[in-house]
């Protein structure tokens, strides 16, 4: 026997080692039939050789050999390669189907899970870039910031810290190991900065102490960090810049460390840049070592910390806690009794409200993603109802229930795999579409995108996906008896059990999610829409804010009266303004401003002398009122006669007033303590939100010319299109003095669309998913009741002829699915209840069970499969019963 | 149903082994291996040939033996079967099996 080597396996030596199913697939089909036919041949010739007949020896081989069909049939079957080549035709037959008889309902059920994949997806993406993305901080989880609140604030405001502070809090050195300081809101510390030669912009900058890179754990990836020596009088004063400023004020230059540059007209050095990860605070252009101070009450800063490896959160709490309490025994004048150590994870605090808008978006994108689940699953279902008898008849001919089980496993998995497909196309085209819309104040969110792991999320919805669309065939496969299949397997009685039940299910757990995503749609409408209502108290929504804070080396107060003074005078004359005034901090700025402690005259003596009332404070100009259109109620407006040498004069807020009343006594007149003086209350104006249009808060105003505070913002109206009044505004600024800088233009009106943005962008989100919820329920309603009526059609045929009411078949026919929806919008009550609780923290003046949303939700659902289940039902009890019996 | 296949499954192991052990000296297609392990056994066994082409299949899975077409004495195309370098070490390891099989129900048997 030479290796005369010929055939299929010429080409692999004995040395070749590739797996064998690799060899196969060269090899092509399985060559047993040739062999078969070789020693079936070797046999008869073995007899023919012992003296047998042809047709003794052709006897004798097919016995002592067998059936080869049945050898082959046996070899095909324990083949590993043809166990595969099972599965290919399993998914050849899968892709066939899609094209075939009941094809349509196949694409719909890819397109509904491709809706669901690609909605949560995209939601995926968007919580993964803004909220799950770790910071560019190593072990962000030890980086806090600490603030306190007081228990005795009517709201929100924030209470901030004093530098001092920062040395109480250093004494906890066994639970912090880096402290640093900054300031607690991030806007009002711009700065107008000139690189050599070219013109001023207005940056934003965060005055810190130097350990604050060191908490965050970043270095500068140009120069040096702060050190303690850059601190304090008598320090040269150095400044670090973002990656931003370096870039686009210094070109990226590498000499750019020792360079100098001015800001507010000083010079600084320039020691360090930093890299482009690091944004923090978000926006900040530039860092300068914080001026330092004793004072306790100038508070205006938060801390943050790096803790000790291993300290938590909580320790870190007690440890604050433990330091503020001191505060109280040491310096009782100073601190409140009821003040409160608040600690914030630093990935909290910059991802702000959009953290739990976002998640409750992806919680809902997650329902609808079962929801859709569920439709596809029911459509399964009704195509393999409709296959009974093909079933039938193949297990009758012998075809193992696991093959066509495979069979039906295959058609889910390729449903799953095109709609992921799908889905993730959407996902790619929504993504972006999202990243558009959405506000700009949400972090990171543009660097959303169809990365690694959202794809692993999408391949996981897409498992969940198949084992819901095979789920259906599967079970009605389980202990089917066969004769019964048969049987009723052509013409099922609508009704029959097992299917039913979990049709039903389907139906219910559909309904209820929809009812769901419905609710929380609702009531997150109800509160962007009472957010909308809300009288914010500034009614010319068209006046325009502009940041003129003035700067420069020896500003003084008197010098900024003056400048401000000039640059409203001159807007005044010109015929295209008609209201101009200025104000410390503009309206709707953010949750931070000026806090003011007040008490009033009448009450000196008998105050508790812990208690703590608080209000917004802010200074104007005259006219600021009637320019913003905050009206004003009793009393009068300040005018420039309430100087330094006039009576201090206050004008407070009605909330205020109100206060006051309840003493028993007139508002107009009295005295408040407030901002180191004792004022006069010479006027009340409307309630006003300046923290935000869902934050209630107290206003005290002084005019300008009695405080060293400055007026930071110009406000303005005219008669001329907004543009035209910033050019004014601008060339007006240029007369008075060449060296301002104005920045960040708004209207009022701006400023509150830009407060309600992200509850806006959550409300169109949610109401995206409630209308593809909706979507879905309808067409799942509608696939049940049309694969029942296609069943009863002879039934209900003989009973028309029988002369049945067309309203009771209806009724008949449509009766059970809509008990099951009825069934699901009831559980869907109870899940909507349980969300509304779980975001009772996101609603504004919304009852977390709200009637109204509940009900509208469950009302529409029920209408809307009413409509799904009757129109069908209705049309099929007036068909013609010849027509039905014919084609049937 | 389920207690007949397991016991294919032991001969199938047993059958394994004999192939592999009957292909130790060389090469060999299907009915070659049929008659070898029939007059080895002096005709006690009686192999089913039925069993003999999936047992071929799965040592070729195994990667323990592989095929190839060539021209039997006969002057007809035949599908051999020869020990790959695996299969050999195998053919050791199945012996020794078999010998520790073979002592241990010997043992308990006893002598007759």
């Amino acid at each position: 026997m030479e290796p005369g080597r010929s055939g299929c396996f010429a080409n692999h030596g004995a040395g070749m080692k590739l797996p064998w199913w690799i060899r196969r697939l060269v090899s092509g089909p399985d060559p047993i039939q040739d062999e078969l036919a070789f020693h079936l041949e070797a046999l008869q010739q073995e007899r023919r050789e012992a003296g047998d007949t042809d047709a003794q020896a052709a006897r004798y081989a097919r016995i002592k050999l067998g059936s080869p069909p049945a050898i082959a049939g046996e070899v095909f079957a324990r083949d590993p390669y043809h166990r595969m080549e099972n599965l290919v035709r399993h998914f050849q037959l899968a892709f066939r189907s899609l094209g075939r008889q009941n094809g349509g309902s196949h694409v719909l059920a890819i397109s509904i899970l491709a809706l669901g994949i690609g909605l949560s997806v995209s939601m995926f993406s968007l919580v993964r870039a803004v909220v799950w993305t770790p910071l560019p901080f190593p072990d962000q989880d030890r980086v806090h910031l600490v603030w306190k609140t007081d228990l005795q604030t009517r709201s929100e405001l924030v209470g901030e810290l004093a530098y001092p502070e920062l040395n109480d809090l250093r004494s906890a050195n066994d639970i912090i190991a880096y402290a640093a300081l900054l300031p607690a809101s991030p806007y009002g510390n711009g700065r107008s900065l000139q690189v050599e030669g070219g013109d001023p912009i207005q940056v934003e900058s965060c005055p810190a102490t130097p350990d604050f890179f060191r908490v965050l754990g970043v270095e500068p990836a140009l120069g040096r960090n702060f050190v303690d020596s850059d601190e304090g009088p008598r320090a040269k004063p150095v400044v670090i810049l973002s990656h931003r400023v370096w870039r686009e004020q210094l070109s990226g230059r590498t000499d750019a460390v020792g360079q100098f540059v001015r800001l507010n007209g000083i010079g600084y050095t320039v020691i360090g840049v930093m890299g482009p990860e690091v944004d923090f605070p978000r926006g900040v252009g530039l860092w300068m070592p914080m001026p330092t101070e004793t004072r306790r009450g100038m508070t205006w800063l938060q801390a943050l910390v790096r803790t000790r490896t291993g300290v938590s959160r909580e320790t870190l709490h007690q440890a604050a806690s433990r330091t503020f309490q001191l505060q109280i025994a040491d310096h009782p004048e100073v601190y409140s009794v009821t003040q409160r150590a608040v600690v914030t994870p630093v990935a909290d605090y910059w991802t702000g409200s959009s953290k739990p808008l976002l998640l409750v978006s992806l919680f809902a994108s997650l329902l609808l993603l079962l929801s859709s689940c569920a439709s596809a699953g029911n459509l399964f279902l009704s195509r393999a109802l409709t296959r009974r008898r093909e079933i039938a008849t193949r297990l009758s001919l012998g075809s193992p229930r696991t093959r066509i089980l495979a069979q039906f496993a295959a058609e889910g998995l390729v449903a799953a795999i095109l709609a992921t497909a799908a889905g993730s196309l959407l996902a790619l085209f929504i993504i972006r579409l999202l990243v558009r819309w959405a506000p700009e104040d949400i972090p990171r969110i543009g660097a959303a995108g169809l990365d690694l792991s959202a794809l692993a999320f999408a391949v996981g919805a897409a498992v969940f996906a198949a084992v819901a669309c095979s789920v259906g065939p599967a079970l009605l496969l389980r202990g089917q008896k066969l004769d019964g299949m048969l049987r009723d397997g052509g013409a099922r009685m609508a009704g029959s059990r097992g299917q039913g039940r979990m049709q039903s299910a389907f139906l219910v757990t559909q309904s209820a999610l929809t009812v769901a995503i419905l609710a929380t749609g609702f009531l997150l409408f109800l509160s962007y829409r009472a957010m909308l209502r809300t009288d914010t108290g500034f009614a010319h929504r068209d006046a325009l804010t502009v940041n003129v804070a003035m700067r420069g080396p020896g500003v003084t107060p008197e010098t900024r009266r003056r400048f401000y003074f000039d640059l409203l005078e001159r807007l005044r004359r010109s015929p295209a303004i008609t209201n101009v005034a200025a104000v410390l901090l503009r309206p709707l700025e953010g949750p931070i401003g000026w806090d003011t402690e007040y008490s009033f005259g009448y009450e000196a003596g008998q105050r508790d002398p812990n208690l703590l009332t608080k209000a917004n404070f802010e200074v104007t100009t005259p006219g600021y009122f009637e320019t913003v259109g905050t009206p004003l109620l009793r009393g009068r407006d300040f005018l420039e006669t309430d100087d330094e040498s006039a009576t201090k004069v206050a004008i407070i807020s009605q909330s205020l007033a109100r206060r006051i009343r309840k003493d028993g006594r007139e508002p107009i007149g009295q005295q408040i303590h407030s901002f180191g003086a004792l004022r006069q209350i010479v006027g009340v104006v409307a309630d006003a939100r300046y923290r935000g249009i869902v934050r209630v808060a107290d206003d005290v105003y002084v005019p300008y010319r009695q405080v060293s505070v400055p007026t930071n913002y110009v406000v303005l109206r005219g008669n001329v299109p907004v543009a035209e009044l910033i050019a004014l505004l601008r060339t007006t600024l240029r007369e008075v003095d060449p060296t301002q800088v104005m920045a960040s233009e708004a209207t009022i009106g701006q400023l509150i669309d830009r407060d309600a943005a992200r509850n806006r962008f959550v409300v169109s989100l949610l109401g995206l998913f409630a209308g593809g919820a909706i979507l879905l329920a309808a067409a799942g309603v509608h696939s049940v009741i049309r694969e029942s009526l296609a069943v009863r059609a002879r039934e209900m045929a003989v009973r028309i002829a029988l002369g049945a009411g067309r309203a009771r078949l209806t009724a008949q026919a449509a009766g059970r699915a809509l008990s099951w929806v009825t069934a699901g919008v009831a559980a869907g009550l109870g899940l909507a209840a349980a969300i509304g609780q779980a975001i009772t923290g996101l609603l504004y003046h919304v009852p977390p069970m709200a009637p109204r949303a509940l009900l509208s939700a469950a009302l529409f659902v029920l209408v809307v499969a009413a409509l799904a289940c009757l129109v069908p039902a209705w049309l099929a009890a007036g068909r013609d019963p010849r027509e039905s019996l014919q084609s049937s | 149903m389920p207690g007949a296949s397991k016991q294919t499954e032991l001969l199938a192991g047993t059958l394994n082994m004999l192939i592999l052990q009957v292909l130790a000296p060389g090469k060999a297609n299907g009915y070659e291996i049929a008659k070898l392990l029939e007059n080895r056994s002096d005709e006690a066994l009686q192999v089913d040939h039925g069993s003999l082409y999936p047992a071929l299949r799965r040592l070729e899975a195994n990667g323990w033996v592989e095929a190839m077409w060539e021209v039997s004495p006969t002057n007809r195309k035949a599908r051999y079967y020869a020990l790959t370098a695996a299969g050999r070490k195998q053919v050791v390891v199945e012996r020794e099996r078999w010998n520790l099989a073979v002592a241990a129900v010997s043992r308990i048997m006893g002598p007759a």
